[in-house]
């Protein structure tokens, strides 16, 4: 079940990047994230964790694996509705 | 030695051979700092031994330049072949809709034509890893031999690869003079480049078969392997190989596995740079054939200017952000000052002394650019205490009569009269006012100056009059809330097919989640209902406005007298287009005055004409502020509003209308894809507002303004560090944008720090 989400991921993902799909829903998730302040704010925080730690020592392994959540979590939930919508719809359009 | 000498700078030759360690990565330093001992141990004593170690050191180094070259460039051509595409459809597209304003139909047609045979030569193209990855990218694999040709002819042979590095194909070098008889062969260039970038393959992880995506694809640059960060394929294939850099396939950032962190280095940005600008280059070239750009001279200090730079300059932190004092309802005045002062632009202008106020030759009146000069001088001059602009205030008092006083002002009324007086004040200004397309060179022109095109178009006869405007901001109608609900009929439609859709999505998103790390599913699947649609409560943006603004509007019968068919009281239809688009975009959106919405193409001038009936209209009370709230986008993109993009929409239309076989799929261009076709991208980033808060005669203007990608908001005296989301969700009454695209074409290698490059947030 794990390997067919996997493969139905990896097809979705492949359709939308040679449609060239991909890289507009990416500008337009982009500027919807900065919009709404999530970027802003996202930055901020990361800023606070390097402060709040030994600057040099810090690897961008560790804030990654610090903010991924935190960042995911955050995006809006109109912003997500309005992204799978989108995906939805073209890959619906494209199979026709 | 040509190779690595092309690559490293005077000042990285400077670094390297002095402080490596200290900067940046320390093993990227290691690499330049031998080769460039190495090739200076061979220029002093030739020996053999020595020349056949010099030319190992060298060569790793140029080798890790090249390969890093490649794969930007890769990495460009991929992530823009929608746009490099566009060139082969180009072809049908403008035969379709038989495009004839000012466009050079012929350099196009041999482009394309190019474009259909070119992929199979490479005659013109340079040598290198350029040229093999462009003539043989034809399938991934060949891609790869072609990467790994490169990369083991280096050390295989012993020499850098021959004049590879910094050999951008003939475009990048052309110069002014030369620049006819060099198009058509840029032109064939440009074909070659498209029909390489139809092939290139999607990279993918060597390991996973990932393509590029979230997983974060890096491509090693010691050889040929991509691999995908997420799944820690890329460090195991470094660590495994001991291979040191890899480069991250999206941002082209540099990553050391020593360090084990992403690494800057100036050269490798040099590098970053000018691909980037070529890229930018061919992409114009593509879609505006006839476009000029200025060319860029880069600067580059001799010791002596060093020295005299060094000897006499203090370094001063955070200067640039000062308060201004209120000296009697003059926030109008303030906060548009302080737009002028954290407008690049003006700020590029005035800092590089190009309007000394001690060299001036007007003493006899005041002077409105000496006193942006001491404005500017005030602003970065290491204090920070609030200034008072008095002598401004008083100048302005003098050369526009009607605003000496203590009353409240139109913020936007002061704008155009400053900006008109600094015209007035400039030296270099045109004399003569009557071409609108070739625009006086003056600063203010420079900067703010655009042309809106209006067409009118005869409803009997069909005749066009094409009138162009000059214009220095562009002044947009709101529609009262009320009003807004504009087809509520497709909105109630969406909203419920977006319910629906949610659903479904709700679905995916559990099988895209689950494929994830951490995230629990957020409640917002469950707790959905149609209410809380984004569509429905989507606030009116200023794209919306905007629209509003190149809609074609319909002229009352009296209002037109057709030319052709000499009908006096002839219907006709009006249409607004940005014929050019200044690089600093002013827009006052009219929440003040509705005195002159009929008139709105004429905004500016009518404006300046009547500004004592309009604050009679004012100070009667007849006008009311309109408080809808008008979203302002960070990021704007003008491509529709040009008259080209208008043009051909217009075109299309009808071509649509009239004929029913149609081969073209116009989905992509119906829906006005700026990424498809075939018009250049206009794309703005805002870097101020001014806001108006309170009644229309006493209300109080606050400004917004972004100074080395922070927000600040200015309140008169006071300068509060902000958010960007608190300056958009500011009730905006003017807005600034900055064009995103400084549009130079390079000579060398375009400097990072660029004059746009603090505005452009990437």
């Amino acid at each position: 079940m794990d390997s067919e989400k996997r493969l139905l991921r990896s097809v979705i993902d492949e359709r939308l990047v040679k449609s060239g799909e991909k890289d507009k829903l990416k500008e337009y998730l982009r500027l919807r994230l900065i919009e709404s302040g999530w970027r802003d704010n996202l930055k901020m925080q990361c800023k606070e964790i390097i402060r709040s730690k030994d600057p040099s020592s810090i690897t961008i392994d560790e804030l990654i694996s610090e903010m991924l959540p935190k960042a995911r979590a955050s995006v809006p939930d109109n912003i997500r509705v309005e992204m799978f919508t989108r995906i939805r719809k073209h890959l619906q359009e494209s199979d026709g | 030695m040509s190779a690595l000498g092309a690559a490293l700078t005077p000042l990285a030759v400077h670094r390297a051979s002095t402080d490596t360690a200290s900067h940046g990565c320390p093993h990227l330093g290691a690499i330049k700092a031998a080769a460039l001992a190495a090739s200076a141990s061979a220029g002093a004593a030739p020996g053999a031994a020595g020349a056949a170690a010099a030319a190992t050191a060298a060569s790793a180094a140029a080798q890790l330049f090249d390969s890093y070259r490649s794969c930007v460039r890769y990495s460009l051509m991929f992530r823009n072949r929608f746009q490099l595409h566009v060139h082969k459809k180009g072809k049908e597209f403008r035969a379709m809709v038989a495009v004839d304003d000012d466009e050079a139909v012929s350099a196009n047609a041999a482009a394309v034509a190019s474009a259909g045979g070119g992929s199979g030569g490479h005659a013109g193209m340079a040598a290198g890893a350029s040229a093999q990855l462009l003539s043989t990218s034809s399938s991934a694999s060949s891609l790869s031999s072609a990467l790994l040709s490169t990369a083991a002819s280096a050390p295989a042979g012993g020499a850098p690869p021959s004049a590879a590095d910094g050999t951008l194909p003939a475009l990048a070098h052309e110069t002014p003079s030369g620049r006819k008889r060099k198009r058509s062969n840029a032109s064939g260039v440009i074909g070659k480049i498209a029909g390489a970038a139809d092939k290139l393959p999607t990279p993918s992880c060597g390991m996973c078969d990932e393509i590029m995506s979230s997983s974060r694809l890096h491509a090693c640059l010691h050889c040929v392997y991509i691999g995908c960060w997420k799944d820690g394929h890329i460090q195991s294939h470094l660590q495994s190989q001991t291979h040191t850099f890899a480069m991250d396939f999206v941002h082209c950032n540099i990553y050391c596995s020593k360090c084990k962190d992403y690494v800057y280095d100036l050269d490798f940005e040099r590098v970053l740079h000018s691909e980037r600008s070529r890229i930018d280059i061919i992409i114009s070239r593509i879609k505006e054939p006839n476009h000029r750009r200025t060319m860029h001279k880069e600067w580059t200090p001799s010791p002596e200017e060093m020295q005299l730079i060094r000897s006499n300059s203090t370094l001063q932190r955070c200067s640039g952000l000062r308060g201004l004092r209120n000296m009697g309802s003059t926030c109008f005045m303030n906060t548009i000052l302080q737009t002028f002062i954290h407008n690049p632009l003006l700020r590029a202008h005035f800092l590089s002394d190009r309007h000394d106020r001690l060299m001036c030759t007007q003493k006899d009146s005041p002077c409105l650019a000496c006193e942006m000069d001491d404005l500017f001088r005030q602003f970065y001059n290491g204090q920070t205490s609030p200034y008072g602009p008095t002598s401004f205030l008083y100048a302005m008092w003098m050369s526009q009569k009607h605003l000496a006083g203590y009353q409240q002002q139109d913020a936007h009324e002061f704008f155009i009269s400053v900006l008109n007086e600094i015209h007035n004040n400039c030296t270099g200004r045109a004399q003569t006012a009557n071409d609108v397309l070739s625009p006086c060179k003056c600063i203010i022109h420079q900067v703010f100056g655009g042309v809106l095109q209006s067409d009118v178009t005869c409803l009997k006869c069909g005749n066009v009059t094409t009138a162009w405007d000059p214009i220095l901001d562009i002044s947009l109608d709101i529609k009262p809330t009320s009003k807004l609900p504009k087809k509520p009929a497709r909105k109630l439609a969406g909203a419920a097919a977006a319910s629906a859709a949610a659903a479904q999505a709700a679905a995916v998103a559990a099988a895209l989640a689950s494929g994830l790390p951490p995230p629990p599913p957020p409640p917002w699947n469950a707790a959905y209902s149609p209410d809380d649609d984004p569509k429905s409560n989507e606030p009116y943006s200023l794209v919306e406005c905007l629209e509003g603004f190149t809609l074609p509007e319909k002229l009352g019968p009296n209002q037109y007298t057709c030319a052709s068919c000499g009908n006096t009281f002839q219907e006709a239809t009006k249409q607004l287009s940005m014929k050019r688009l200044p690089p600093v975009l002013a827009i006052q959106l009219k929440v003040l005055s509705p005195v002159y919405v009929t008139n709105r193409a004429q905004g500016m001038w009518l404006k300046m004409m009547t500004h004592a009936t309009q604050r009679f209209e004012h100070s009667a009370t007849t006008s009311t502020k309109i408080d809808t709230f008008v979203r302002v986008p960070p990021e704007l993109d003008m491509t529709p509003h040009t008259t080209r993009s208008v043009k051909l929409r217009a075109k299309l239309r009808a071509s649509r209308k009239d004929s029913a076989s149609r081969k073209i799929p116009l989905r992509g261009i119906a829906g006005f894809d700026t990424m498809t076709d075939g018009i250049p991208t206009y794309k703005y980033s805002l870097f101020a507002i001014v806001n108006h808060e309170g009644k229309i005669d006493t209300g109080h203007y606050k400004a917004f303004a972004k100074c080395r990608d922070q927000w600040f908001m200015f309140d008169d005296h006071s300068v509060t560090v902000t958010t960007q989301k608190t300056a958009l969700e500011s009730n905006g009454y003017m807005c600034f944008y900055i064009h995103d695209n400084a549009e130079y074409s390079p000579q060398a290698v375009v400097e990072a720090s660029d004059v746009t490059s603090d505005s452009s947030e990437s």
